[in-house]
């Protein structure tokens, strides 16, 4: 099992789970029949 | 500066007085102290702060305008996209009998030629001569693994014209897994080939009723060996279909990928999705009843929920709530049919009036087919999930109504997940 952990940054009281994506970053949207997280794409 | 209109507000119960915040943006995820955010709202946030949140999205100059600028989202992706992106569908054949298999009623013995084959590598050249830096090709079926031949010789011909025009390709694949094997897989890795999609549907007892050999024979074990053979040179992601009546029972697939030494070091990526009878109007024959299922529904909705707990635990990776559209939105994205025509989503390949062109015209205008641009109104505007999903999935309308004119809006469903799978997501990664 993985453990608890978090992966984060803290500057001033904020905590950073995850800084995303930004513009410019080259590619910034998935693109998916179904997108990709969401549990719609069953059957192929 | 304003909070961004497309950003979710969570408490965080593990920690009082704190505030979880989530860009569907950006995809950006921070904790924040209640009074900073109470900072924002009142204009009295500090410069340091203040340039950290809007560096997350998390904050805008205006959110009205923000709302306004998302007319343009896609347009400005597009510009900017260097990638080309083929689904080819090489054969309508396959080895298997999956009862829910939303292409049966068109599967035969139908296979790419070689001609459509020239076609093909013709239209890629066009298309890569069009400013694109990357190509990915995803071999589709069918089985492509019954194309192995023409996985070969299309690649061959890519690879090679790819390094004369310092283009970066690389294949994918999916496939059921029941001929991939360590062989094979070598000669396609050479040709570019790095990921591949194969389906388990659960422990054996279940996938060897869904997922059967046309024989009736079993597949289990010949997939898992074939995985075992060649995880180490492909990066492998396993789906799986489960339904409303075994889905717990889908736990036990993953203890059995970890028993068999298939854990998050051997396996890329691990994801699960329901099927379900769907609706169906027999006077308007538009699938199968066994066809994908809704993630409105609030069955699927408690389902994905463990079973992505199980996966995240485990430590398989599984796709992050982001920023996400239909492929039909990305231009230079096609699904090329074994025959030659194009379509712009694999569900919706050789369905009537849903082809855009073919390889030897090219491409027509395909804005009312696919009913482009659906979103782009006040309704999903002011939606805060509108990045996450952009008016929805065609195929899920298309099964519903049996056209694309509608939404298939997953408002629902975010609201009853999201939170969950942000803080799955905190407490796994």
């Amino acid at each position: 099992m993985k453990k608890n952990k978090r992966n984060s940054k803290e500057k001033n009281g904020i905590v950073v789970f995850d800084k995303g994506i930004k513009d410019g970053e080259g590619y910034t949207l998935s693109f998916c029949c179904h997108g990709p997280y969401m549990p719609s794409s069953g059957g192929w | 500066m304003q909070l961004s209109h497309y950003l979710k507000v969570y408490p965080f119960k593990d920690q009082p007085g704190s505030i979880l915040l989530f860009s569907t943006k950006y995809a950006s995820k921070i904790l924040i102290p209640e009074e900073t955010f109470q900072a924002i709202e009142k204009g009295t946030i500090s410069d340091s702060d203040a340039s950290l949140l809007k560096e997350l999205g998390m904050i805008v100059p205006d959110a009205e305008d923000e709302k306004q600028s998302m007319l343009h989202y896609m347009d400005d992706i597009n510009k900017n996209n260097s990638l080309l992106k083929l689904t080819v569908v090489l054969n309508l054949d396959c080895n298997f009998a999956c009862p829910y298999c939303f292409e049966e009623g068109m599967k035969g013995k139908l296979y790419l030629s070689d001609s459509t084959e020239k076609l093909l590598i013709e239209f890629i050249k066009k298309r890569l001569a069009n400013n694109k830096e990357r190509l990915l090709i995803d071999f589709y079926g069918g089985e492509p693994m019954l194309s192995f031949d023409r996985v070969k010789s299309i690649s061959e011909a890519l690879v090679s014209y790819s390094e004369q025009q310092g283009v970066s390709f690389c294949s994918g694949m999916v496939t059921n897994g029941s001929l991939f094997t360590r062989k094979k897989a070598e000669e396609l890795v050479k040709l570019g080939l790095q990921n591949i999609k194969i389906t388990i549907d659960g422990p054996a007892e279940i996938h060897n009723k869904s997922r059967p050999f046309k024989s009736g024979a079993k597949s289990f074990d010949i997939i898992i060996d074939n995985i075992k053979k060649t995880c180490d040179i492909v990066k492998i992601s396993i789906g799986a279909n489960y339904r409303q009546d075994n889905y717990r029972k889908f736990v036990m697939l993953l203890d059995y990928l970890l028993k068999e030494g298939l854990g998050p070091d051997k396996i890329y990526s691990v994801k699960f999705d329901p099927i379900m009878d769907f609706p169906f109007d027999s006077g308007r024959r538009i699938g199968l009843k066994n066809e994908c299922g809704s993630c409105n529904e609030p069955w699927v909705i408690n389902a994905d929920s463990c079973l992505r707990e199980e996966i995240l635990k485990r430590g398989w990776f599984t796709p992050k709530p982001a920023p996400t559209a239909c492929m039909i939105e990305s231009q230079d994205s096609y699904v090329v049919n074994f025959d030659g025509k194009i379509y712009k989503c694999p569900t919706l390949n050789g369905k009537k009036n849903f082809a855009v062109g073919d390889l030897e015209t090219g491409i027509k205008d395909y804005t009312d087919s696919y009913n482009l641009g659906l979103w782009k109104d006040s309704e999903c505007l002011e939606c805060r999930y509108l990045p996450l999903c952009f008016g929805g999935c065609r195929y899920m309308t298309f099964l519903k109504d049996g056209n694309v004119k509608n939404k298939d809006c997953k408002k629902e469903f975010f609201d009853a997940a999201l939170e969950t799978m942000l803080l799955q997501d905190i407490k796994y990664r």
